[in-house]
């Protein structure tokens, strides 16, 4: 039965990326979690407001020591949590034109993950991206795709559900119909098809500069430009994959620090040759106002 | 003798002493030899929350209900005469406290709309070419959405802090891109990618409206979707207009939404 794994139930996760309480990504998850629900999953629910999330400082010392990282535990135990589930479905409003800041935000600190890759298994994962209207939403799916493979590994499906006001989007059949199809085919590890115009692996729609026409020959199309996917090549490996992540971390990523040190003293006397810094500014809070400035927001709050 | 013009750098990046600073500094001296005023901002000075989505900063028309740095951020490059805005890029795109900004743009375009013609250069920063396909067009939008007119951009490739101030060629062009803004003179924009917010695309594509910032080739001469006449159009035509259909289905909405909060997954929390 495909609501069991060695021989106990399999335990989906959703993931509500919005901040908004009874919004349409939490809609959406919810539904998406009923129906693998009703086949005999076990289902649980992360909301993003219940974490305290920031912003990645790119100090790499998740890359170079191992274990996470120290300045957002929250997101820490958020990747591996995650981990631990036989399927995911993350939904994510979509703010000017692109998922919100804090989806961002995990994908920046997913990096994290990259030295723990292969160890992980690759489980599946579905995708909704909710818009107010088509047309305004270019990097909705594809950034939102990009976390749930953090998240899961495999995209087993993904789609735009449109819909401005909170949970209005419950009111359109067919959107919900599709939710209901996502978590069964998390559940199931089943691949849903690909709407055509949008990149297989990430749904980047094509027009957006994927698949770049190669320069004066019949070659065909390139790769995506976002995922790697490569359409003379389907069966290669695309970016997000564990393989091609722990090969950039090995390849490029832990190399770069060498590199880097030996010429540490150069770039330390350019720093020197540089004008004069510019006045710094900064608000004036008065005296004590300045707590809470830096890396941690709390989401749970919405302040710092 | 013209009153010297005030020129704002933005770092980004949250890094210390990393190659968003480095170019921020870089191109803020050009510009200072030339004879402008030069201050700098760095956003790991400030307190920035998340956009919750609440709209309030819309319908309400007072600011955002979070206390944070991000309305004085928008107040205060509201009083330069140009900008140049530096970013890193994490995993494919712009770090997230660039979109964190972009979200919360909404309430500064409700406080205060009109038309916005700050001249705006961008220094995007990335580790290694292939990897960095949303910087320049999320980057870009963000510096419409400060300044409004951008006159030059870049991408730089630079993995470790600082390292990119090895890159003669990259320093110049981060020079040109300070007096750029201080002389308020457009630079050209890159080929095979939109010349308004530098999304790479297909050739056979350009022809077409940009499917991130909305220009359009055959359209009126710099139009996009973060004009502040196309954004006052977009709240007026589509983000008003919204409430009141939202309104009218409100009670189908609620009762669909009970049907579903009687399913209850156990909600997970960091311990």
């Amino acid at each position: 039965m495909s609501a069991e794994v060695d021989g106990r139930r399999k335990r989906l996760l959703g993931v509500v990326a919005s901040l908004r309480r009874g919004g349409n990504s939490e809609a959406l998850v919810k539904v998406a979690l009923q129906a693998a629900a009703e086949r005999g999953a076990l289902v649980d629910i992360i909301h993003l407001e219940d974490l305290r999330l920031g912003f990645c400082d790119g100090c790499l010392a998740c890359v170079y020591k191992g274990d996470g990282c120290r300045k957002a535990p929250d997101i820490t135990w958020l990747l591996r949590t995650a981990a631990s589930y036989d399927g995911v479905v993350v939904a994510s409003p979509t703010y000017f034109l692109g998922p919100p800041a804090q989806v961002k935000a995990l994908i920046d600190h997913g990096v994290m993950e990259f030295p723990r890759l292969g160890t992980r298994r690759p489980k599946p994962a579905g995708a909704i991206a909710v818009a107010g209207r088509p047309g305004w939403d270019l990097l909705s799916l594809s950034v939102t795709s990009q976390l749930a493979m953090l998240l899961g590994g495999r995209l087993v499906g993904g789609f735009t559900a449109y819909a401005p006001g909170p949970a209005e989007v419950l009111l359109d059949p067919e959107t919900v119909g599709r939710a209901r199809e996502l978590g069964l085919a998390v559940l199931e590890d089943r691949s849903l098809p690909v709407e055509d115009g949008v990149c297989p692996v990430c749904r980047l729609p094509w027009d957006a500069g994927p698949l770049q026409a190669s320069s004066g020959s019949e070659a065909g199309p390139g790769p995506c430009p976002f995922c790697l996917y490569d359409p003379s090549r389907p069966e290669a490996d695309h970016r997000f994959t564990a393989v091609h992540l722990a090969r950039h971390l090995a390849e490029w990523m832990v190399p770069s620090r060498e590199r880097f040190l030996a010429r540490r003293e150069q770039v330390r006397k350019a720093w020197e040759r540089l004008p004069p810094a510019p006045r710094r500014l900064r608000p004036d809070r008065g005296p004590g106002g300045d707590e809470g400035r830096g890396r941690e927001t709390d989401a749970r709050s919405g302040r710092q | 003798m013209p009153e010297r013009k005030r020129l704002l750098g933005i770092v980004a990046s949250h890094r210390a002493g990393g190659n968003s600073e480095a170019l921020v500094r870089v191109a803020l001296g050009a510009a200072a030899d030339a004879g402008a005023e030069t201050d700098i901002v760095y956003l790991s000075d400030l307190r920035v929350g998340f956009c919750r989505g609440c709209l309030r900063c819309v319908y309400k028309g007072q600011g955002c209900v979070q206390d944070d740095d991000v309305p004085w951020l928008f107040e205060t490059v509201a009083a330069y005469d140009g900008l140049i805005l530096a970013a890193p890029t994490y995993l494919l795109g712009a770090a997230a406290q660039v979109k964190a900004l972009i979200d919360r743009a909404v309430a500064d375009l409700v406080r205060r709309p009109g038309p916005r013609s700050k001249p705006t250069g961008t220094l995007c920063v990335a580790g290694l070419p292939g990897w960095d396909h949303f910087v320049r067009p999320v980057t870009n939008q963000l510096a419409l959405l400060l300044g409004g007119r951008l006159v030059g951009s870049l991408t730089a490739y630079a993995p470790g802090p600082g390292e990119v101030l090895l890159d003669e060629g990259v320093l110049q062009r981060a020079r040109d891109i300070g007096l750029a803004v201080l002389e308020d003179r457009l630079l050209p924009p890159p080929e095979g990618a939109c010349p308004v917010c530098h999304l790479k695309r297909p050739p056979e594509a350009l022809r077409t409206p940009c499917p991130f910032c909305g220009h359009d080739p055959a359209g009126p001469e710099g139009s996009h979707r973060f004009t502040g006449e196309s954004l006052a159009r977009f709240v007026e035509e589509w983000m008003y207009p919204s409430r009141e259909r939202f309104l009218a289905r409100r009670q189908e909405v609620e009762a669909a939404r009970a049907a579903i909060e009687e399913f209850r997954p156990r909600r997970v929390r960091p311990g």
